[in-house]
């Protein structure tokens, strides 16, 4: 099983030629059951966030929200021992929600990310996988 | 059309061209229901419709962190004027 960042739904969500077509493909192999697939429940909580910065109503982003619960991604829970172990990981070049996605990773004995943040690169433990090898 | 016995405590066997068909995996969920006096069994996946319906309907280009970050302020100033 796989672990999918936020940045792979956005990207699908959104109108973007470069990541998009190959992460809606990738999103539809899960949901056919090609693929397994994970991420953290704060991976909705960014989605909305996401969708709360385009100024979009709580009716619109409710609506989207619910056909991404309705993706097939298995949620992890974003339990407290997680957000402990990410938040002082914020004091270095961490952002908090990459923070969680890692810790939760690790907690679950998940070792490859599919993501297009370049960021997971380098850490260790894990490995990030390109959403475009993958369909 | 495949006969399977139903064993103790109601289990069966899905039957492998069933399985097959259906890409039914072991660990996978399925789910059951009646229709017409018929027991359906599906796998449980994804809603691939869903997918095709909310690929794209998104108008934005830019840093996702950015807008995500952007967002949590946006719900910070809600908070605040609420």
């Amino acid at each position: 099983m796989r672990y999918v960042d936020s940045n792979i739904i956005i990207h699908h969500l959104v109108k973007d030629g470069c990541v998009g077509p190959s992460a809606q493909k990738y999103l539809e192999s899960v949901a056919k059951g090609d693929e397994s697939a994970c991420s953290s429940t704060y991976m909705v909580i960014e989605v909305y966030a996401f969708l709360k910065g385009m100024k979009y109503s709580e009716q619109k982003i409710s609506s989207i929200l619910d056909s991404v619960a309705s993706y097939g991604i298995v949620l992890l829970p974003l339990e407290s021992e997680i957000v402990l172990k990410s938040l002082p990981m914020m004091k270095g070049r961490w952002r908090l929600g990459d923070a969680i996605h890692y810790n939760t990773m690790l907690e679950n004995d998940i070792t490859e990310i599919v993501s297009d943040d370049r960021h997971f690169d380098d850490v260790e433990k894990i490995s990030r996988v390109d959403v475009s090898t993958l369909v | 059309m495949s006969k399977v016995k139903v064993h103790e405590k109601y289990l069966v066997v899905i039957p492998k061209e069933v399985r097959e068909e259906l890409s039914i995996k072991v660990g996978d969920e399925v789910e059951f229901a009646v229709e017409e006096g018929k027991a359906i069994i599906r796998p449980r996946h994804g809603d691939v419709d869903a997918i095709r319906r909310t690929h794209g309907i998104v108008e934005w280009k830019g840093s996702i962190d950015g807008a995500i970050d952007r967002g949590f302020k946006e719900m910070g100033k809600e908070r605040r004027e609420s």
